[in-house]
This record gives C-alpha cells, structure tokens and sequence, in this order.
C-alpha cells in the first residue's frame, strides 16, 4: 500500500487515506454484475424450464450440458 | 486503522427517515446475502437429488412443492428479482443518473413494484402450468 504524493504529511504518518486500489474494485464490481445479469437471467430461465419439465429431463439437459451429449 | 485516536462519523441509521431509497438500499444488500446462501445451498441439494436418482429427486421435489418449500422458493425468487432490479438501478447510477430526488425515489419504488411483479408472473406461470 502506498499513499502517493497525495497525503498529508501528518496523514502519511497515521497512515490514513486511499487504498490505491479502488478503481479496479470498482471496475471489478461492475464487471461482474454485468456478467451476473446475463447468467442469472439464464438460470432462471432454465430452472423454469426444468421445472415444468420434471426430474429426468432436468438429468438429461444437465448431462448435454456436461458432456455434450448422452449415450 | 492505524489510527488510535476517535476519528469523527457522519450521522448513522437511527437519525435518518425511511424512504424507499433506505429501504432498496438494504434489501439489496439482504437479498443478495440470501441469494448466496439459501440460493446456493438449494441449487447444491437440487443437483444433489437429481445425482442421486429418481427416488431421491421425488423426495426434492415433493418438499419443494410442500407449503413451507414453495414459501422459500417463492421468497428466493423475489429475492433475485429485487436484487436484479436494484442491480440495474446501481448501474445506471454509476453512470451519474438518477440522483435528483424524486428520479431517485421513483427508480428505487420501481425495483420493488418490478420485483413483485416479476415474481407474482413467474409463479403464476409455473403453478398455473401445473394443474
């Protein structure tokens, strides 16, 4: 962790002030809510699917899925 | 902190009043604590019948559908639609929209009334579908 020219004297001695590593948290965050919309939109969507489908059909998407095809 | 001394704190929950902001503010961060957990534990269990066989995923499937199963099922999907809805409300206030008052508290009304929305037409669909 470093301070930067930034910091005050006695905040540099306290050790107060930014982290320096907020904007790729920030960027990070947003990253992943972007990719977390599109997935969980598709989870739903599939649980729905599977849902009204029922247990073997659930095993056999899930299988395709994994293993690209069933013997 | 390195710091010993008692630094000053902006005021805290207890002096501010309620608002629909406050309240998308927290269930954000609540639902998206249950989605983690609750979400994650069932989907895990989900899988774990369907691993197991027939047998096992029947017995899934009949506590999922049992009054107390459709109850955490039902929350959990509000769960996610609020959590989505609010997502959203936070992305475009990333963008430095939406912070005028009244545009803040419509937004933030709006990702509840869509949560229960979404969720009401999914249920509706999914229990409809079955009888």
């Amino acid at each position: 962790m470093s301070l930067g020219d930034s910091a005050t004297p006695l905040g540099r001695v306290r050790g107060l002030g930014s982290a320096r590593e907020g904007g790729e948290h920030w960027l990070t965050e947003r990253v992943t809510s972007i990719a977390l919309l599109l997935l969980g939109t598709w989870l739903i969507a599939s649980l729905l699917f599977l849902a009204v489908a029922g247990g073997a059909l659930a095993l056999y998407a899930l299988a395709q899925i994994a293993f690209g095809s069933v013997a | 902190m390195a710091a010993t001394k008692s630094r000053p704190l902006s005021p805290h929950l207890t002096i501010w009043r309620w608002g629909p902001h406050m309240l998308v503010s927290i269930l954000h961060r609540a639902t998206g604590v249950a989605l983690s957990i609750a979400g994650l534990a069932i989907l895990t269990w989900w899988l774990l019948a369907l691993a197991q066989g027939q047998e096992a995923y029947t017995r899934f499937a009949e506590l999922g559908t049992s009054p107390f199963g459709l109850f955490v099922l039902i929350g959990l999907t509000w769960a996610f639609f609020q959590h989505l809805l609010s997502g959203i409300r936070h992305l475009v206030m990333d963008t430095g929209a939406a912070f005028e008052l009244n545009t803040n508290k419509r937004f933030a009304i709006l990702t509840i009334v869509g949560s229960l929305v979404l969720t009401a037409a999914l249920w509706i669909f999914i229990l409809g579908g079955r009888s």
